[in-house]
């Protein structure tokens, strides 16, 4: 199964779903698709959606997932990455109206230089990236030096009795 | 020592929540805008819901009486935050009554800090950013949530 998420942004991404739809009709993907639409108006032929999964319900279909293909939201990639997941990444786009700004355009292009996910920018090529997360390996970060560091921080800050 | 975490519903939280080992070891609650993907935290910790803000004044001094009211009540002695601007009322009641501010940017800003993180930059305690090209003077870089 293959986990599709565009995450809670009150914007549509309509053009992540047409295009997943049609890699479905042209027998281009095979695997069974399970999508988060969010506020998408699209409705696929091929295969089932819903809006909104509350947090367990997203944790359990990204651990059940082979791989997931995302929206760049740090939060859908923060879980997916947790759960060791391959992660295809396609950002929102401002000239779309897909989201206020570019800034996911700068995430995924930065996650994808430390090679801890697959971008894709022109959503034509999302076949090739779906074939390409076969075999990618992706570098998953060692433990979290900020955790450890605001641990150590809270610890020393003195409390007004 | 007792800890306030605010956070908008969605990523900002799915953020704050990777920290949660470091900060569940201390008695805290939170302060979270109200939204379908931020209500199940309620059944299992102690959660406060605030309106959200949304770029409208009148929702903002609403969320902001309402987090005073929290934050009076409950006498946290750190706020922490990821933003986003739902959480500022909150952010700001703290400074108002003097407790110290952590703020976290989040891990989506990769090259420039965002609104709320510009406003709330000359006031927090302790400003930290998640990529190191960000960070300059008082923002410190201490790595990534992930």
């Amino acid at each position: 199964m293959i986990f599709v998420s565009v995450g809670t942004h009150p914007q549509q991404f309509n053009r992540l779903l047409i295009e997943i739809d049609k890699l479905i009709s042209d027998g281009k993907l095979k695997e069974k698709v399970v999508a988060q639409s969010g506020v998408s108006d699209y409705k696929p032929k091929n295969f089932e959606c819903k809006s909104f999964f509350d947090f367990s319900d997203l944790e359990k279909n990204i651990k059940k997932s082979s791989f997931i293909i995302t929206h760049a939201g740090a939060g859908t990639i923060i879980t997916a990455m947790n759960a060791r997941k391959k992660i295809i990444v396609v950002p929102r786009l401002k000239k779309f109206s897909e989201h206020t700004n570019d800034h996911q355009l700068e995430l995924a292009r930065a996650l994808e230089a430390e090679g801890k996910i697959i971008a894709v920018y022109d959503i034509e090529k999302l076949g090739n990236a779906i074939l390409a997360a076969r075999k990618f390996e992706p570098k998953s970060a060692k433990e979290s030096l900020l955790a450890k560091k605001l641990h150590a921080y809270l610890k020393s800050v003195k409390v007004k009795k | 020592m007792k800890l306030c975490i605010a956070s908008s519903a969605g990523g900002h939280l799915t953020e704050v929540l990777q920290l949660r080992k470091v900060y569940e070891k201390f008695p805290h609650f939170y302060i979270l805008v109200k939204r379908d993907d931020s209500s199940w935290l309620a059944k299992k910790r102690k959660v406060y819901y605030v309106d959200d803000v949304r770029r409208n004044s009148k929702a903002f001094l609403k969320n902001f009486f309402s987090s005073l009211e929290i934050l009076k009540k409950e006498l946290p002695d750190i706020l922490i935050s990821t933003g986003a601007g739902g959480a500022l009322p909150a952010i700001l009641a703290a400074k108002a009554l003097g407790i110290k501010i952590i703020f976290i940017e989040s891990l989506a800003r990769v090259s420039s800090i965002s609104l709320t993180g510009k406003f709330v930059y000359p006031f927090v305690d302790l400003f930290l950013v998640q990529w190191p090209q960000l960070a300059k003077e008082k923002a410190k870089f201490w790595g990534a949530v992930v």
